[in-house]
């Protein structure tokens, strides 16, 4: 009976616990706030592993730009490439302007129209107004409304009933780089509210010095977003406009007389939410790219693929071209018992025009308008994707995606990517995650272009990758494995001067070791180690890593992280490891004034990379300045 | 004593189940709304008066908790009020639910709204004194003067 009596007292204490338990108000308002954080409801476990940036790591980070996040993207570099723009690259792989990353801002995607990078406008891209972003290693994702990708980055812009608040930024750094931003978010009443964002910046850069010439990538850039919603209906408007000194560009040499880029990316989206999950998106984009160059043909000239000739090279080069993308989605998700299925499809189609297209050699100027472009190309797509719970801690996942696509001058073409996922948890403190997909991934308009037949085959992806997570007490141990095979792999052939299908499969391994520690409250501490096999002699590092720390005491905030990359051995060259060690320290004064100070590359020890000419001459260039970066921010 | 047991554990069980049906975030807003009114109050079931919120909003609060609607203003023990323009006159304890409401309001004791991206909970020292409104201490931490917060909010 004595037992009994004590069981009851047990489940009773626990009903009431549940129930009707005295919290205090103080900690219902902390509760209250973890779980209103947005990504609960944005995040897509479906999609693949992610990895997210809240909005308290971004504000404790004083990441002010996206390149401030995607620095620390695992199993992933992110360096200049020879225009100068930030850019993710596999690791080992050379870095070039990339096909297989997608960018979005909310369920926007603004990847470039003419090359699938999102980089040459989106590496600073300022983050006033994002939320949080959701970085998913998604190769093969079937319940995405965009080409076959590996990764997908997702930027969620603030919720403006969240904010009502006005911000003013001001930042400078010891380089002389700025940026004046101003934000204005609030609710209108019940059914609207508003967002505004508006920022002007500058970037400076570290230089490199080839051939007696001081190359530079120092950029402007203003970004305007707007956010209007009523209701269910969300509109977006953005407009950003980047104008950067195009580095080493395509010169011969490596090292131009003048080479610059400009880029404007807008968009206006509408999306309506309807009740019963179904989603409705309409866009339209306008993207414009002008890139201008010199380079005297006594130091080889500008290497465009069709045009160049060793004997009588180009020595000067301009192109001004104008993209516009129409875009609808649908997708409907129905639950029902065990099971959640996932309907979409997606119909978007491109057009580029050329406006000027002109270079000249020794000889006289001649004009590339008629050139051969990739004039539209069209893709539409039919995705279904089923969630079945086996039991309450097993859920397999299952897709497909049908992508029937065609590019000007070509006939059209179809493929089918195939995905299944697994998703269980031996208890509450151990998850194992797991997809196998298999997918094409399309060559962009500028890899066609830049093709000797004007036609390229999509590259055939197998990927198969897994999680394991422990979480005990306030820890959480997470390894990650993914293997690739990739057929027929597109890359740049030094004899004949263009892309082709290589004809050649590729296979790699990535091995990835993520330690985090909640201490308390306000302490968190991340360790992150990853691995692949291939090899030193690449491009690009093939292993790093990276160690974080936050701590907040009252008013105080601090941060710090030191990233590492690994060593490796472009052209035989050997790069040493580096370790970039970045400190920020916010302090929240009176009238809701915030100072901000943060060393960025303070051991002077940032990421390298190497830029080779056509002659064989290898520069070596370190991405970062150390310097300091001082930030005021008032909040109204 | 066993059928207690299942009872009991099924009841458990239950409530759990429609915790999982409604986005927690929900639930603790209301627990929330329910606290700072029985506090203020001291009454175990009080009446709640509703002004410009949405009849969506109303139903989630009541259905969430045991506070009860009155069924007008002058049966009420406590006013949530939200989206008003115009000038409100709280002669009752009156919690405003959106800045705009505030500023238009007062008397309202305090805010339970959003700011900077953080739920937010202030109680005006002056006008709990109005209402000879004591509070325990755990909501000293909430508790300001309105003379620095009001109108730029």
């Amino acid at each position: 009976m004595g037992k009994y009596f004590s069981t009851l007292i047990v489940v009773i204490s626990l009903f009431f616990s549940i129930t009707y338990g005295e919290e205090t108000i103080l900690s219902l308002m902390k509760k209250y706030e973890e779980e209103s954080v947005l990504f609960k409801k944005t995040k897509e476990e479906s999609l693949g592993h992610v990895i997210i940036f809240t909005r308290k790591d971004i504000e404790n980070m004083q990441a002010y730009t996206l390149a401030d996040i995607l620095r620390l993207v695992p199993i992933s570099n992110f360096l200049p490439n020879k225009y100068g723009v930030e850019t993710l690259a596999n690791p080992g792989r050379p870095l070039t302007v990339p096909f297989i990353y997608r960018l979005y801002i909310d369920d926007h995607e603004v990847s470039s129209i003419h090359t699938y990078s999102p980089f040459l406008t989106y590496d600073r891209y300022p983050l006033d107004h994002i939320n949080h972003i959701e970085i998913y290693f998604s190769a093969g994702a079937i319940s995405v409304s965009n080409e076959p990708s590996q990764m997908i980055i997702k930027m969620y812009t603030k919720l403006p009933s969240r904010e009502n608040t006005t911000k003013i930024r001001g930042t400078l750094d010891s380089k002389k780089s700025y940026t004046l931003s101003f934000f204005n978010a609030k609710r209108l009443n019940d059914s609207s509210c508003i967002l505004v964002s508006f920022s002007k910046s500058y970037f400076k850069f570290p230089e490199i010095s080839i051939n007696n010439q001081t190359l530079h990538r120092n950029q402007f850039r203003k970004n305007l977003f707007l956010k209007y919603r009523y209701l269910d209906t969300t509109v977006e408007f953005s407009a950003v406009d980047v104008k950067r000194g195009g580095f080493t560009g395509n010169s011969a040499d490596k090292s131009p007389d003048f080479s610059n880029i400009y880029s404007l990316d807008s968009y206006l989206s509408v999306k309506q939410d309807f009740n019963d999950n179904t989603k409705i998106v309409f866009s339209y984009d306008y993207q414009k790219r002008k890139y201008k160059e010199r380079n005297k043909s006594s130091e080889g000239g500008i290497f465009i693929p069709n045009i160049y000739n060793f004997f009588n090279p180009p020595v000067y080069y301009y192109e001004d071209l104008n993209f516009h993308k129409f875009a609808f989605a649908l997708d409907k998700k129905i639950k029902k018992g065990k099971n959640a299925l996932l309907l979409g499809a997606f119909l978007r189609y491109y057009i580029q025009d050329v406006a000027k297209n002109e270079y000249a050699n020794s000889l006289g100027l001649y004009d590339l308008k008629t050139a051969f472009r990739v004039k539209n190309f069209y893709i539409g797509s039919f995705y279904v994707e089923n969630s079945y719970n086996i039991d309450e801690k097993k859920l397999v996942i299952a897709g497909l995606k049908y992508d029937k696509f065609k590019f000007y001058g070509q006939k059209s073409k179809d493929r089918v990517n195939v995905r299944i996922g697994f998703i269980a948890f031996a208890n509450h403190s151990i998850m194992l995650k797991s997809f196998l997909s298999h997918y094409y991934v399309l060559p962009s308009m500028l890899l066609i272009e830049s093709s000797k037949d004007k036609k390229l085959d999509s590259m055939e992806s197998t990927v198969f990758s897994s999680e394991v997570k422990y979480i005990f007490g306030n820890n959480e141990i997470r390894f990650f494995y993914s293997y690739y095979n990739v057929q027929d792999i597109i890359s740049f052939d030094k004899n004949s001067g263009y892309y082709v299908n290589t004809n050649k499969s590729g296979n790699f391994h990535e091995y990835g070791f993520f330690f985090k520690r909640k201490i308390n409250q306000v302490t968190s501490f991340e360790l992150n180690y990853w691995i692949t096999d291939v090899g030193k002699d690449r491009y690009s590092p093939e292993r790093g890593g990276y160690v974080r720390f936050a701590q907040e005491f009252g008013k105080l905030n601090i941060y710090s992280d030191v990233l590492y990359k690994g060593s490796y051995k472009p052209y035989g060259k050997k790069i040493n490891e580096t370790f970039n060690l970045r400190i920020s320290v916010g302090y929240k004064l009176p009238s809701d004034f915030y100072l901000k100070i943060t060393g960025e590359n303070l051991l002077n020890n940032s990421e390298k990379i190497i830029y080779r000419d056509i002659f064989g001459n290898n520069y070596i260039y370190s991405s970062n300045y150390r310097k300091i970066i001082l930030t005021v921010e008032k909040v109204f | 004593m066993r059928r207690l047991l299942v009872i009991l554990l099924t009841l458990v069980y239950v409530l759990g189940a429609i915790g999982q049906e409604i986005d927690k975030s929900v639930i603790y807003e209301v627990k929330i709304l329910e606290k700072l009114v029985k506090d203020i109050t001291k009454k175990k079931r009080p009446y709640v008066y509703f002004v410009g919120l949405k009849r969506q909003k109303v139903s989630v609060i009541l259905k969430l908790s045991t506070l009860r609607q009155a069924v007008n203003i002058d049966k009420a023990d406590f006013i949530f009020l939200k989206n008003r323009k115009r000038k409100f006159y709280a002669y009752k304890p009156t919690l405003a639910l959106d800045f705009s409401s505030l500023r238009h309001c007062k008397y309202c004791i305090g805010v339970f709204s959003w700011k900077n991206g953080r739920p937010i909970l202030i109680l005006f020292q002056e006008n709990l004194n109005k209402f000879r409104i004591v509070l325990p201490k755990e909501y000293d931490y909430f508790i300001e003067s309105r003379m620095i917060n009001v109108g730029k909010r």
